[in-house]
């Protein structure tokens, strides 16, 4: 009997607690589920800020112009009164920081120094092993640019958080992409677990940049920038390679340049693109602009003469001068011999207002609609504002700006049939996911003159090369038709220097079927300063080494067969 | 005979009520055990995940070594170390490419 009662107790008792339990657990999980529930969440869940990752920016054939590396923001955190200054005086000087300055900082109260803002994973380990209370570091992503200074005009630079110079800045809103949260799992020490329905919203990496530049073809630029930097000590110099047909620019380069991976040891004045930014007087090369217009109108045919008044001729009470005296010329030899007389004269013929059209028709005083910022308009005053000498002084070039990008766009009308086509460095944007989410197709302007006055004109600029003062940009195996200028600089209160001069070469190859122009604009070279001797000599260099690299074949001519090699997949052996 | 009936019952009562309480035992067991499973995998995962970062990581600075490796410049500077340079015109030959029709 008494067993019986005892286990009837025992069982009650159990029933009991088991009863308690459930009438507990309803507390817990019905009654104040709710708040428990958000309560365990937020000790149990954090959300985490991810950056998100920049685009990156390519050449035309997906070679990497910049990327984006693993760095280290690693700081100094005041965290107690006991300070092991032995151990930080070390670190400070691991990353190459004057301890001494830094020591009376920390002593002056300072509660936060920055050991290094973008160390690299050698420069964290050795922190690491030296490590003392205090010493944090955060992950970062560290744009590179792995070919130096290749491009950087073009490129541009990122700062602490933004792009600043170039396609990094104007293109920020595609590269920058929008940085999202995570939710995630903590531990009870804090741990942070990945799960495997890893929640992410918001997050948007940035997209990539495909520009039209070609990597080997800048570098073939570059270099030759750089021969002539060296040999006639020029003050800037601004190169074009661009594809006629298109409007595509395959090159872009200037001096003086800089690194971007380090562009804070460079003074400001070197980040400019100075190809759209600076405005030069073309001198002669804008011949090729005088002589379109003149064809264009009927004018003039090639073989008309022109008297060119034996070297000296009076325009407004000043005196215009060729290089060389000439009497009766051609027009063909004008443009060859590059007489300044012929082309005023040719000049006064069309008269202002034609002249001052075909000029606006070949995109001067305006921007060229170029995909990069800071594009100036250049310098022309509108035909109401021009003097008595303007007639005689803008068809040789003189009394007009023109930035490079200009210059070469209306050169290229007139190598690809007479239409003026927009220029363009940016091909394509990809988003991550690997969507065309912007691409540039070639935009037609406008047409400035007829196919026939194209190829005309493409004759007379071959005869430039072949015959007259272009002869150094002449290449074996490829007719090439182009245009020396050289223009004395005007110095503001003095007039035309008779010592600062800009040489420059604008021209295409292969002259009848043009895959490339090319200009060069040499600012203030020393030694020499005919656009013949200075910048010809670089165009052809530049042009024949494009050429072999675009795989373009050399022409049949007067019977000598002339042939590129048969097209290679080993063809970058630069 | 009714006492002998009766306390068989509530013998079986006992019984079914400690089965009970065993299973509701066990179960709570199983789902602790689960549940540590579950955590010892998000660790395991979690480390995983650490290594794939690292990798990823390493990936990018290979990347960019190899880029830095492959730049123009630093081949032709290699290329000059080997005494090789540019050819001159005089080395140059030209051959006549015909495109074969068929």
């Amino acid at each position: 009997m008494i067993r019986k009662r005892k286990l009837y107790f025992i069982i009650v008792l159990i029933i009991g607690i088991l009863f308690s339990l459930i009438g507990r657990l309803v507390i817990l999980q019905i009654v104040n589920g709710d708040n428990f529930a958000l309560d365990a969440e937020s000790l149990h869940n954090t959300t985490v800020k991810i950056q998100p990752k920049r685009g990156e920016i390519f050449d035309r054939n997906g070679k990497p112009l910049a990327l984006n590396v693993p760095s280290y923001e690693i700081f100094w955190r005041r965290t107690a009164d006991f300070i092991d200054k032995e151990k930080l005086s070390k670190l400070f000087t691991i990353v190459g920081e004057d301890w001494a300055n830094i020591e009376q900082k920390i002593t002056k109260g300072a509660n936060f120094i920055y050991l290094n803002r973008s160390a690299d994973e050698e420069i964290l380990n050795s922190i690491k092993n030296n490590l003392t209370k205090g010493i944090e570091w955060k992950e970062n992503k560290n744009r590179i640019y792995p070919c130096g200074k290749l491009a950087s005009n073009i490129l541009g630079f990122v700062g602490t958080d933004r792009g600043l110079e170039g396609i990094e800045r104007d293109y920020e809103d595609y590269l920058k992409g929008k940085s999202g949260f995570k939710s995630v799992e903590r531990d009870a020490r804090g741990n942070i677990l990945y799960t495997l329905e890893e929640k992410v919203s918001g997050l948007e990496p940035g997209c990539d940049i495909y520009l039209t530049v070609d990597k080997i073809i800048q570098y073939i630029v570059e270099r030759e920038l750089e021969e002539i930097q060296q040999k006639f000590e020029p003050k800037a110099i601004a190169a074009i390679v661009l594809e006629p047909e298109t409007g595509k620019i395959l090159a872009m380069a200037n001096t003086p340049s800089y690194d971007p991976n380090k562009f804070a040891e460079f003074p400001v004045s070197n980040f400019r693109n100075r190809n759209i930014t600076d405005f030069y007087e073309p001198g002669s090369i804008f011949k090729i602009i005088t002589a379109s217009a003149a064809l264009e109108e009927g004018i003039i045919s090639p073989d008309d003469r022109i008297f060119c008044e034996n070297g000296s001729y009076r325009v407004a009470g000043h005196t215009i001068h060729d290089v060389h005296p000439y009497g009766w010329i051609s027009f063909k030899e004008a443009l060859s011999y590059s007489s300044n007389i012929a082309f005023t004269k040719i000049g006064q013929q069309l008269g202002e207002e034609i002249l001052y059209q075909y000029i606006r028709k070949f995109g001067f005083g305006e921007d060229t609609g170029i995909d990069l910022g800071g594009e100036t308009t250049g310098l022309l005053r509108d035909v109401e504002d021009w003097s008595k000498l303007s007639i005689g002084a803008i068809p040789y070039g003189q009394e007009i700006g023109v930035t490079p990008i200009q210059m070469i766009s209306a050169v290229a009308a007139v190598a690809n049939g007479g239409v003026l086509m927009k220029p363009f460095i940016v091909n394509e944007i990809i988003d991550d996911k690997g969507i065309s989410i912007k691409k540039n197709y070639p935009t037609i302007k406008r047409r400035v003159i007829s196919e026939d006055c194209s190829e005309l004109l493409t004759d007379l600029l071959v005869d430039v090369v072949e015959n007259g003062t272009g002869r150094p940009a002449g290449i074996r195996g490829y007719t090439v038709a182009g245009k020396t200028g050289t223009s004395q600089k005007y110095i503001l209160g003095e007039g035309y220097s008779h010592t600062e001069f800009i040489s420059s070469f604008v021209g295409y190859a292969p002259a009848h079927d043009p895959q490339v122009v090319i200009l060069i604009m040499i600012d203030e070279p020393r030694d020499a300063y005919y656009g013949g001797q200075v910048a010809a000599p670089s165009f052809k260099n530049i042009m024949e080494k494009t050429l072999r690299y675009l795989e373009i074949p050399a022409q049949e001519k007067e019977g000598n067969i002339y042939y590129a090699t048969k097209k290679t997949s080993e063809r970058s052996a630069y | 005979m009714r006492k002998i009936v009766k306390e068989k019952a509530s013998f079986k009562t006992s019984i079914k009520i400690f089965s009970i309480i065993v299973c509701v035992l066990l179960g709570a067991l199983l789902l602790v055990h689960i549940r540590v499973l579950t955590d010892n995998l998000k660790y395991e995962n979690s480390s995983k995940g650490n290594i794939e970062k690292e990798f990823l990581k390493e990936k990018e600075i290979l990347k960019r070594e190899l880029e830095s490796l492959k730049s123009p410049a630093r081949i032709e500077q290699e290329a000059r170390r080997f005494g090789m340079s540019y050819p001159q015109d005089w080395q140059l030959k030209e051959i006549k490419f015909i495109e074969n029709d068929s």
